[in-house]
């Protein structure tokens, strides 16, 4: 076993550019999010994608960086990170049971 | 390690070494495992959430009451959509970059400027807790918006609304009391004496981990 309780990561030194770039990127990010929104641009898909592209991007900017969690061991980040894989199959199987709903509730309770 | 010939992918062979060891699997400083396991099960809460409100809103047969409009504030004469939540994530992305200069200065044992920065944090945690009370109320007292219906459409929003930004509101004033006890500490030398500052660099993982729930309740809730 190499290395007893030895405890070396955890401070990390990074120069404080990187936070301030990353910090700029998230209100770059949140902004060109907000404008999409704002000019409503059309295919609403494309907005959409974009948005979910831009949220996506932020999490990962604030994960790495803020948290520190590409300068963790491994071990760690795959711990971390895997487990929350489980939600795609939630929102995998709920996505078509909300379209199944609608449509049982239009057909027998009526509506648009 | 020492099989050369199964030529396994690097990152698995170095998962497989750092899992074997036993005792200390991840090798950090037990508060920060700790924060990080109970962040793992808050983003299964708050996906959850996310989810559910996924579907309450496919299931809706009334049209879904646009964020933009529910949002809106008045500028003098002019109607500007979800002008208020944008300054609400101006301010919370400003906390999480404050957090990150915090942890930085606790990373150089600067006692003051990390205290300071921490009480910035709490401040723009404090402001975005004060905006969103403000948001609330102006929903159900000015526009009628209930958790069982409201008069602009789908009565579903109302619960999706109450229930995600509610859960995040409360993480977020948990926050503020939380980053208050640690500046205290901060200034009583209470991370001099232990030697580590690490209990600020665990405290900012709570802080970003809120910061990124906003990032999906704005992408998924507002701006869809």
């Amino acid at each position: 076993m190499e290395g007893s309780p030895e405890i070396p990561r955890g401070e990390q030194h990074q120069p404080i550019g990187v936070y301030l770039a990353v910090w700029g990127l998230l209100f770059v990010l949140s902004a060109l999010s907000y404008l999409l929104d704002y000019f409503k641009v059309e295919p609403i898909g494309l907005r959409r994608f974009l948005i979910t592209a831009f949220a996506f991007l932020k999490a990962g900017l604030i994960v790495a960086y803020f948290m520190h969690l590409r300068f963790e061991r491994v071990g760690l980040v795959y711990a971390i990170l895997l487990p929350p894989l489980l939600l795609v199959a939630l929102v995998a199987i709920l996505l078509p049971e909300g379209q199944y709903v609608a449509t049982v509730r239009r057909l027998f309770l009526g509506g648009p | 390690m020492e099989e050369k010939g199964l030529r396994q992918p690097r990152f698995l062979a170095r998962l497989a070494g750092e899992w074997s060891g036993d005792l200390a699997a991840f090798r950090v400083v037990w508060a920060k495992a700790m924060m990080w396991i109970f962040l793992v099960s808050d983003s299964f809460i708050f996906g959850s959430f996310l989810a559910g409100y996924a579907a309450a809103r496919l299931a809706a047969t009334e049209p879904w009451p646009d964020p933009g409009k529910v949002f809106a504030l008045h500028l003098g004469e002019r109607e500007v959509p979800l002008l208020l939540i944008a300054i609400m994530t101006v301010v919370l992305i400003s906390s999480s970059g404050t957090m990150a200069i915090a942890v930085y200065h606790a990373y150089h044992r600067r006692k003051g400027h990390t205290a300071l920065f921490l009480l910035l944090t709490a401040l723009l945690g404090l402001t975005f807790v004060s905006m969103q009370a403000f948001e609330w109320t102006h929903l159900i007292r000015d526009l009628g918006f209930r958790p069982w219906g409201n008069p602009m459409g789908a009565p579903q929003f109302g619960s999706s609304f109450f229930m995600l930004t509610g859960f995040h509101g409360l993480h977020v004033t948990a926050g503020v009391i939380y980053l208050l006890a640690v500046a205290s500490r901060v200034l009583k030398g209470v991370y001099d004496r232990a030697g580590s500052y690490v209990g600020v660099e665990v405290a900012g993982l709570y802080w970003h981990f809120v910061d990124l729930v906003w990032v999906f309740i704005f992408a998924f809730f507002y701006l869809f």
